[in-house]
């Protein structure tokens, strides 16, 4: 059964992170509500939020997929 | 960036040159002899010699191309490298950063197309950023779970001069050891009465073939490997297994379902070796060691997941765990392994009559190369022929594209085995469908004049494909069978020794011409046409439905 999720992203380079993101959500059909992408602070981090429908194996999965990519240095998945 | 390539101790690069990489093959001809670069025919080839290259040094395989095409062409190969979870740096050149984004003549967004199948990838638009960045693409290549990464080079870039400053970065370190995790995987084997250890990739990838043996010995646990972890194990051990998956050994697949505790150890999962995922193991509590996170739970939930490099953690297991024998359990494996000689494995390798057997040729192979060479497959009936019958006693010593299963692989990653072991035997066993995917690298046979020993098993058909048709769709060949050229002209054509055997009576005298050849040899075996690799779980079916035969 799907569920609500939000997806916190912390990463060092906002656009090619967010590129990997695409390729693992849509790879995997999961449905984005939302997504926002805040501006990077002074070290050039920056904070990606998603609000996600998906089954939740599939987001526990798709969390330890998000931590594998090389741009993003924190990844936080929670039930909405 | 040749430079580059030679603070990080690279040997070897293959590749194809283009208009966009020029400055970089300007480089390589200014400074000829810093590297030894191996002219591919196709992009492709250059790709899947580099993935060769890498598993047989475990030092990332090197490749480059030029835009557009010549990066589109590389896609295939990098896929590969993905699945098998090969060290690769592939460098493309990219047009001048001022025109990128309007589809100037070969542009390709290569970073977008790879952006699925590459560990890391990164456009370098200015010089000065290249020590750094080619410094992080090894790093990030051999770090971990190893894997390829890509690095688009703009023209204007390589063009450009920079003060070459270059500082290596070490692999990562190793995920620490949780202690308690281990004590507790240590528990649950202390406590089985029927385990079994399954072995992947990872043992290899992390040199963990001795802390394998010694904990089974100890144990007394059987052994079951992943088609890419074959050779990490003695053929000839007692606690020898088999080959775990759709065409694998018969006992290993049907007891997994009897298992009380499965040791999974740099393996995945992957549905080639679990079948029916809802039927798989789930009587058994999973103890599974593996470097990538994202592989724990995924296909099958562990009662400990150790999240660790193998050698590692089988060192320290091996510490907690009791002596112990499981004779009961063996004798299980020896009854089904009796069954699978009976059905499967007499016939197809001491056939009395009849075409020559893939089998038979693989078996003759293994026994006048001690089981020492190296052997690379291509994709179909005939890979799983090697696998099964091949003994490898060396490790790192079976190539074959496994989790992309890639047609044509098998011809340009024995040219990179060749390069990265000269001094072994290499042997390339293909099919007459998968030779003619990357038929064009025998040109870089010949130039090089590479000893590599090639063996065609040629049956007319594309016959895994063949095979599922008969099975699956009542016999109907629909676009499988092949007509094909001479192949011995073809090598002679390149100027590569050739011989073609279809009588049984001659195959024996034709291994061993083959093998004493000083140079490139192809030897091309007509085999049985219409012929099966049994045993087999079929798509869907569970391990413990496995076939010996054709279903009446
Ligand atoms: C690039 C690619 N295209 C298609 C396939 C599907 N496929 C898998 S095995 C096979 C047949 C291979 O035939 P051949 O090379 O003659 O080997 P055989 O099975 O006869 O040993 C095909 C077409 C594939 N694995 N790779």
């Amino acid at each position: 059964m799907k569920k609500t999720f939000i997806l916190s992203v912390t990463a060092h380079s906002a656009l090619r992170a967010l590129q990997r993101i695409v390729c693992l959500l849509t790879r995997s059909r999961i449905d984005v509500d939302r997504l926002t992408m805040a501006e990077a602070d002074a070290a050039g981090v920056s904070r990606l939020e998603i609000c996600l429908r998906v089954e939740p194996q599939i987001a526990e999965r798709t969390a330890k997929q998000l931590r594998r990519v090389v741009e993003i240095s924190d990844v936080h998945i929670q039930p909405l | 960036m040749v430079q580059a390539l030679v603070e990080e101790g690279v040997e070897v690069v293959f590749g194809y040159p283009g208009g966009a990489i020029m400055p970089m093959y300007d480089a390589l001809h200014v400074h000829g002899g810093a590297l030894r670069h191996i002219l591919a025919r196709h992009e492709q080839g250059a790709a899947m010699a580099a993935d060769g290259y890498a598993r047989v040094t475990g030092r990332p395989g090197v490749c480059v191309a030029t835009s557009g095409p010549g990066a589109t062409n590389l896609v295939t190969g990098i896929a590969g490298a993905m699945l098998d979870s090969i060290p690769m740096v592939c460098i493309t050149g990219q047009i001048s950063g001022a025109f990128l984004g309007s589809d100037a003549f070969q542009e390709t967004d290569i970073i977008g197309i790879t952006a699925p199948i590459t560990k890391w990838s990164y456009q370098i638009t200015r010089a000065e950023e290249i020590p750094e960045v080619f410094a992080k693409a090894f790093h990030v290549a051999r770090s971990g779970r190893p894997g390829p990464v890509l690095l688009d080079v703009a023209k204007d870039a390589q063009f450009a001069s920079l003060d070459f400053r270059y500082r290596r970065r070490p692999p990562a370190p190793k995920p620490e050891l949780d202690l308690d995790r281990v004590k507790e995987a240590a528990r649950l084997l202390n406590e089985a009465r029927r385990p079994c250890i399954f072995i992947g990739h990872g043992v290899l990838l992390s040199g963990a073939q001795k802390e394998v043996v010694a904990l089974a010995e100890k144990t007394g646990i059987p052994v079951g490997s992943t088609l890419l972890g074959l050779s990490a194990f003695p053929p000839d051990h007692p606690l020898n297994a088999g080959m775990l998956g759709m065409h694998g050994n018969y006992g290993v697949n049907v007891l997994t379902n009897q298992a009380d505790v499965i040791l999974a150890v740099g393996m995945r999962f992957d549905d080639r070796v679990t079948g029916k995922l809802a039927l798989y193991a789930k009587q058994a509590k999973v103890i599974h060691i593996e470097i990538d996170l994202a592989e724990l739970d995924k296909n099958v939930r562990a009662a400990v997941a150790l999240h660790a490099d193998a050698k590692e953690a089988l060192q320290e297991l091996i510490r907690w765990v009791e002596p112990a024998k499981h004779s009961e359990w063996l004798t299980g494996f020896r009854h089904y392994d009796g069954l699978e000689f009976e059905a499967v494995v007499k016939n197809e390798t001491t056939p009395a009559e009849g075409d020559i057997r893939m089998a038979e040729v693989v078996a003759r192979l293994s026994e006048k190369t001690d089981g020492r060479a190296i052997v690379v497959s291509d994709v179909g009936q005939h890979q799983m022929a090697v696998a099964r019958y091949y003994r490898f006693k060396r490790p790192n010593s079976h190539l074959s594209s496994g989790g992309l299963g890639a047609m044509g692989f098998g011809l340009p990653a024995s040219i990179g085995a060749q390069l990265g072991a000269p001094d072994r035997q290499v042997v390339l066993i293909m099919g007459d469908g998968g030779f003619q995917m990357n038929i064009q690298e025998l040109g870089v046979v010949a130039q090089e004049r590479l000893p590599l020993k090639m063996i065609l098993l040629n049956n007319g058909f594309l016959g895994m494909v063949r095979q599922w048709q008969e099975m699956f769709f009542e016999k109907r060949y629909s676009f499988t069978e092949l007509s094909n050229p001479d192949f011995l002209k073809i090598a002679g054509a390149y100027g590569i020794a050739a011989r073609r055997v279809a009588a049984r009576a001659e195959l024996a005298g034709a291994l061993t011409e083959m093998l004493d050849a000083d140079g490139p040899f192809l030897l091309e075996v007509v085999v049985e046409r219409e012929a099966n690799v049994f045993p087999m779980i079929a798509a869907g079916s569970a391990v413990d439905e496995m076939l010996l035969s054709m279903k009446p």
